[in-house]
């Protein structure tokens, strides 16, 4: 009877593996759904830099023109269409050197799975690891700009379907081999048809990569596709030394790299150390520290925790965790808090294909029946300023008037409603992921702000996961998210309203139309910003969403740290780009 | 006694299929979809499909509980669909964080409970017996997440004496090993020193009032002698048996203590594995576990063995 009961026990246990790990999955893949706080920026600025020289480029159409490039790189006008004619486009920011010796330690939410950027399951999430051991063909940084990497030079033919990139000659693989035009090819290739690559749809638009010569490569898209130059800047641009194609080396575990550090020492879904590789191609955009500590905290009071007994020089947090993080650095001095302008948004996105909800007025009176101001004071410490458009401020297609575009009428509300035959309100179901915050916080809080409009809103928290895939096959009705920023403002309107996996209902044709004219590269300039203001114009008169607010990326960090104001990327979507940060060795 | 080992072997081994089975079934009931982290987060319906075809997801679960069998009693327990690791590797990677974190929590366990329980059986109703009762009670209240979320506001954000977070192999310094594992390390020996100690009270107050004491003591024999050599002894077997359940609480409580701790061992390895829907580390996880379990408890009944003669003999 005893052994019995001991067997039965062991089986409890065993079991209780399962059940005590069954919790929110608070990590999730999507670091950058987790942006943060909202005010302007409150570090230090920079003083002393050590920038190559006038690498100020400007646009001017669709071809590119230089008025400076930089002596080091060579760079030219990244021209991809992003950038208003005439506008300079500074590749230049001001990075402080500080201590070549230092090491740098962060907190970031996302642990280093693995390191073949074809494979990743989050192109944002683990942009902090990969990005260290792979060059890009483009750079972004912050802005955001697209800036010369691999590609000291790109422009697109006059219809915009065929984009030529020129090839720095200098860049070379660690192994010394150089990155050429077939070794684009490869990878490129390699992106597309992987058997478990994660990336295609990132490239299905290219039919064709066609190498002109060793430092000539043109890619042919079906469409004009001013997005490629903003894709090939995130990890899908990730140049990989081809030779591990065929040798066997699992790059998962081993990276092959062109990148500016390599692995010294790696604990799988826990923490990653890098070395800066002294013998890198581009030795003035080489890693400011020395070494690069990471570790992966997926809950910020841990982190919190970790950043204040000494562990780390800054951390990555949420915005619902603003209060503690703001707290201990008001209180304590030689810690800051570094906050970029809000370039995601937090909305409850909704499937405008499920009834009720195809209806524009509906959505209209769903918009003008939330009290932003409240949610942004109670949930978010003021640092979500209400807005009601896609694009925010840092993208060309902002339109200050919008922020208020619904501002809180529940007559409005009601009128639209029974105007829209819905006078006894309806019903429909939130989803969000269980403890993913704030986004799990607005469900209820939406909830009771339309129950007064006969309004019936079923909240359903789950596994962030499983929510994410009902939401994507079109299951869910809403879901609460972050719709993310891009390096481009076009990109930013085709990922959240184009793809089915963030926009599963059917967008209305002007809306997709309108979209689709911003992604050509023959319209610059002026001209792209009004087509830009005018698809993001759309969105918001459509109301495909249910607008909150817009958030941006929060850090905490000593005052030792440099450069933490200006990472790339991390502007929009609150990941580390830790290339040119370092500590100041006081 | 080799016979006995062997018959325990046998009977483990239904026990693991089991186990294992329960894990496939309670996988596949539960929400939650592999296919949908190993496709990305950017991964149309279509692609998500295509994953699940490709990982064999669709097929039946005795039909996957059958392949993974299979492999397994061949030493395969398969590779992780979310990290580029073989199960066995990753678990072999961890369990000397969650060995380490153990052994340290149960040497706490014993040094503290031992002496504790002993003093309170020695007199019994005093205000040190009620004092022990009451912080053994106070213990077994506090959840261990509790505990170390205490631990570290006290003593490593207060005061700094010892970091919050991460892990130092031994081998790198055998200091800074000890320095990052002694929060996680009390916090997880709370409950079983609070529970020792009470059991160790009760069975030792009940020996000492047994015929066979009060003929030792009228015989003469040190007081010393009587409690260590022949009431301790035969107190004992009650002890080890709440003991030994205590290694299964240890293992299930390094999940969350990992998780607050930030420790890189089995129990965040078991909980990546499940909130990722890792299938074959959450199998090869839970396996595992319940053979560590499974050993301990037969190990506390071979020392049954050592402590009375007379079950050696049986």
């Amino acid at each position: 009877m005893r052994n019995r009961g001991r067997a039965a026990i062991a089986l409890l246990v065993s079991l209780s593996f399962i059940a005590a790990a069954c919790g929110d999955d608070d990590d999730d893949s999507s670091a950058g759904t987790e942006a943060g706080a909202t005010t302007p920026a409150a570090t230090d600025a920079p003083a002393a830099t050590d920038a190559p020289a006038d690498s100020v480029a400007t646009t001017d159409g669709g071809t590119a023109t230089t008025e400076g490039a930089t002596a080091d790189t060579g760079a030219t006008t990244p021209d991809d269409g992003s950038v208003p004619a005439g506008t300079e486009v500074d590749c230049d920011l001001p990075y402080e050197d500080g201590d070549p010796d230092a090491n740098v330690d962060f907190i970031t939410s996302v642990p280093p799975r693995q390191f073949d950027p074809h494979i990743s399951t989050s192109i944002i999430g683990e942009y902090a690891y990969i990005a260290a051991v792979y060059d890009r063909l483009i750079e972004q940084r912050k802005g955001p700009v697209l800036c010369p990497m691999i590609a000291e030079s790109w422009e697109f033919n006059d219809d915009g379907t065929e984009l030529t990139l020129h090839l720095d000659p200098d860049a070379v693989f660690w192994d010394g081999s150089p990155i050429d035009a077939e070794a684009v090819k490869a990878n490129l290739t390699r992106a597309q048809t992987l058997e478990t690559s994660t990336v295609k749809s990132f490239l299905n638009m290219v039919t064709a990569i066609n190498v002109v010569d060793p430092q000539t490569v043109t890619l042919v898209a079906n469409r004009p596709a001013a997005d490629l130059p903003s894709t090939l800047s995130t990890l899908v641009g990730s140049m990989i030394n081809p030779k591990a194609f065929t040798d066997g080396t699992d790059l998962a575990t081993t990276p092959a790299g062109s990148g500016a550090y390599e692995i010294q020492d790696w604990v799988v879904n826990d923490n990653v150390t890098f070395v800066r590789k002294d013998d890198y191609w581009r030795p003035e955009s080489a890693g400011k520290a020395k070494t690069l500590h990471y570790v992966g905290i997926p809950d910020d009071l841990n982190k919190l925790n970790a950043f204040r007994s000494g562990e780390a020089d800054i951390s990555f947090f949420k915005a619902a965790s603003y209060g503690d993080f703001s707290d201990y650095a008001e209180s304590t001095e030689g810690v800051s808090i570094a906050q970029y302008p809000q370039g995601a948004t937090y909305q409850i996105f909704l499937n405008t294909d499920r009834p009720g909800l195809d209806n524009q007025q509906v959505r209209q009176a769903l918009n003008y029946a939330i009290d932003r101001d409240a949610i942004n004071e109670e949930l978010l410490y003021g640092q979500c300023p209400p807005t009601s458009q896609m694009l925010q401020g840092i993208y060309p297609g902002h339109l200050p008037e919008l922020d208020d575009y619904y501002n809180y009428d529940p007559e409005k509300a009601q009128q639209l409603l029974d105007e829209a035959g819905f006078s006894d309100g309806f019903s429909f179901e939130i989803g969000a992921g269980a403890g993913l915050t704030p986004q799990a916080l607005f469900g209820p809080v939406i909830q009771a702000q339309l129950a007064p409009l006969g309004i019936d809103v079923t909240v359903t928290e789950g596994d962030l996961l499983d929510i994410n895939s009902r939401w994507a096959a079109g299951e869910l009705d809403a879901y609460a998210q972050t719709r993310l920023g891009a390096a481009d403002a076009g990109v930013v309107l085709r990922d959240n309203y184009t793809k089915g996996s963030r926009f599963p209902g059917t967008p209305p044709q002007e809306v997709t139309d309108a979209i689709n004219a911003t992604l050509d590269p023959t319209v610059t300039g002026d001209d792209r910003t009004a087509l830009l203001e005018a698809a993001n114009t759309l969105i918001t008169e459509q109301a495909l969403d249910l607008f909150i607010c817009g958030t941006s990326a929060t850090f905490i960090h000593t005052d030792d740290v440099l450069n933490a104001d200006i990472m790339g990327q991390a502007d929009y979507q609150g990941i580390f780009d830790m290339r040119y940060v370092t500590m100041s060795g006081s | 006694m080799l016979r006995y080992i062997a018959r325990r072997v046998l009977v483990a081994i239904p026990l693991l299929l089991i186990v294992g089975f329960c894990v496939f079934i309670l996988l596949d009931l539960a929400p939650g979809d592999a296919a949908s982290r190993v496709a990305g987060e950017n991964a149309t319906p279509e692609e998500i499909i295509q994953v699940r075809e490709r990982l064999g997801l669709n097929d039946n679960v005795i039909v996957r509980y059958g392949e993974w069998l299979g492999n397994a009693v061949q030493g395969d327990l398969g590779r992780s669909l979310t990290t580029p690791q073989d199960v066995t590797d990753a678990i072999w990677s961890r369990l000397p964080i969650t060995g380490s974190l153990a052994l340290i929590a149960i040497t706490i366990t014993l040094v503290v409970a031992i002496p504790l329980g002993v003093l309170a059986a020695l007199r019994p109703n005093s205000l040190l017996d009620r004092g022990v009762s009451a912080i053994a009670a106070l213990s077994m209240a506090l959840p261990p997440f509790v505990i170390g979320l205490i631990l570290v506001l006290l003593f490593a954000v207060k005061w700094a004496w010892l970091p919050a977070t991460g892990y130092i192999p031994f081998t790198e310094s055998p200091s800074e090993w000890l320095k990052h594992l002694i929060l996680p390390a009390l916090a997880l020996a709370a409950i079983p020193t609070a529970e020792l100690a009470r059991q160790l009270r009760g069975s030792l107050v009940d020996a000492l009032g047994n015929d066979y004491v009060r003929t030792a003591r009228a015989k003469g024999m040190k007081e010393r002698t009587v409690v260590f050599k022949h009431a301790l002894k035969n107190a004992a077997i009650p002890v080890i048996t709440v003991f030994g359940l205590q290694v299964g609480r240890l293992l299930a409580g390094s999940v969350t203590i990992e998780f607050i701790f930030v420790l890189p061992g089995f129990g965040r390895l078991a909980y990546d594995a499940v909130v990722s829907r890792d299938v074959p580390m959450i199998q090869g996880v839970v396996i595992v576990s319940a053979i560590i379990v499974i050993t301990v408890n037969l190990l506390v009944d071979i020392s049954y063995g050592f402590l009375n003669p007379r079950l050696r003999q049986r």
